[in-house]
């Protein structure tokens, strides 16, 4: 597991970022005249790329695929998450972002937990 | 030579540093050394050396040949490979057409490389020709993902990412395997997607 500081705030701050910002913008694009699963696949297709672009200053910082990839699952998690909501109830663009927060941390909570079930199952191996 | 991929690479050797040079070098720097700490004294080719963000990282003292396809990547890194304390000789080179007779190396490290080579399969049994029976090949690479939702998502990146750098779902295990290379030793560095291979001739 990643234990040094830089990198572990780094991580933080860029899913954070990156949930807040994809909250905000699904909540702001989709409203209870959406149906659900139409609304949470445009979301998803359109938060993949965006959070892609999220991650390059980051990633300049803090890591390249370790800062990318859960950045993008979060965009992913949260795009899903606001719009499926958003299309039962209008959800506001700062709530959108308060949702995005937590579901930055949350999805970032589950890459650490990932990676180190991945590694441990499969971190070393010799033919 | 590829020119569409070396134009691709020219224009991504102005920024290169700014993206790459400070977090990822930071991050990856303990397993970088780590791997580099295997180069040996026999005559070493460095696949993709860029802008030589890797050169602080090899031990002193080594007889390297630094090939890349793109020699503004190149004059970027003759800064870096100059300050070496060893032997570094620098060439642009198309992995896929390497001037080199069989047998020129006893080792091959890349780093960050097979993500971007177009053909992988062939640029690996190209490195395999020149390569002594029983070389080793070090790679420090990023590949695609066994697990969902990582995989699904790198596979659905990918065609946004190559435009303008990488693939995000190759699978350089198998590749390398296909090439004809025995496979020793795969060392996961993030999730499955960041690892170290180790394989031999």
């Amino acid at each position: 597991m990643e234990t040094r500081p830089y990198f572990l705030v780094g991580d933080l701050v860029a899913n954070v970022v990156a949930g807040a910002a994809i909250g905000a913008i699904t909540a702001a694009i989709f409203g209870p005249g959406w149906n659900m699963w139409i609304a949470m696949f445009v979301a998803m297709f359109l938060a993949m790329p965006i959070s892609m672009f999220i991650a390059f200053p980051f990633g300049a910082l803090f890591g390249a695929m370790e800062v990318m990839v859960p950045v993008m699952t979060t965009g992913m998690v949260v795009s899903m998450w606001v719009s499926m909501e958003g299309a039962m109830v209008r959800i506001p663009v700062a709530e959108g972002a308060r949702m995005g927060v937590y579901g930055g941390i949350g999805t970032l909570i589950a890459c650490y937990v990932a990676n180190e079930l991945i590694r441990r199952r499969t971190s070393h191996w010799i033919s | 030579m590829d020119l569409v991929t070396k134009a691709k690479w020219d224009k991504a050797a102005r920024n290169f540093d700014v993206m790459a040079g400070f977090g990822p070098e930071k991050r990856w720097a303990p397993v970088k050394t780590k791997l580099f700490s295997k180069m040996g004294t026999g005559r070493i080719l460095f696949l993709a050396v860029g802008t030589g963000l890797d050169v602080p990282f090899f031990p002193p003292g080594r007889n390297i040949v630094g090939i890349d396809i793109s020699d503004k990547m190149l004059e970027k890194a003759r800064v870096r490979t100059d300050a070496y304390d060893g032997k570094i000789e620098l060439q642009a080179v198309d992995v896929h057409d390497m001037p080199f007779p069989e047998g020129s190396f006893d080792q091959v490290f890349t780093s960050c490389t097979f993500c971007s080579v177009p053909r992988p399969v062939e640029g690996l049994k190209a490195l395999r020709r020149v390569l002594v029976p029983g070389g080793e090949l070090h790679m420090f690479e990023h590949t695609g993902s066994r697990y969902f939702p990582f995989n699904s998502m790198l596979n659905q990146m990918t065609w946004l990412s190559k435009r303008f750098g990488p693939d995000m779902n190759r699978d350089t295990v198998t590749n390398a395997k296909i090439a004809g290379f025995t496979v020793r030793e795969v060392t996961h560095v993030y999730l499955d997607v960041v690892k170290t291979i180790s394989a031999t001739a």
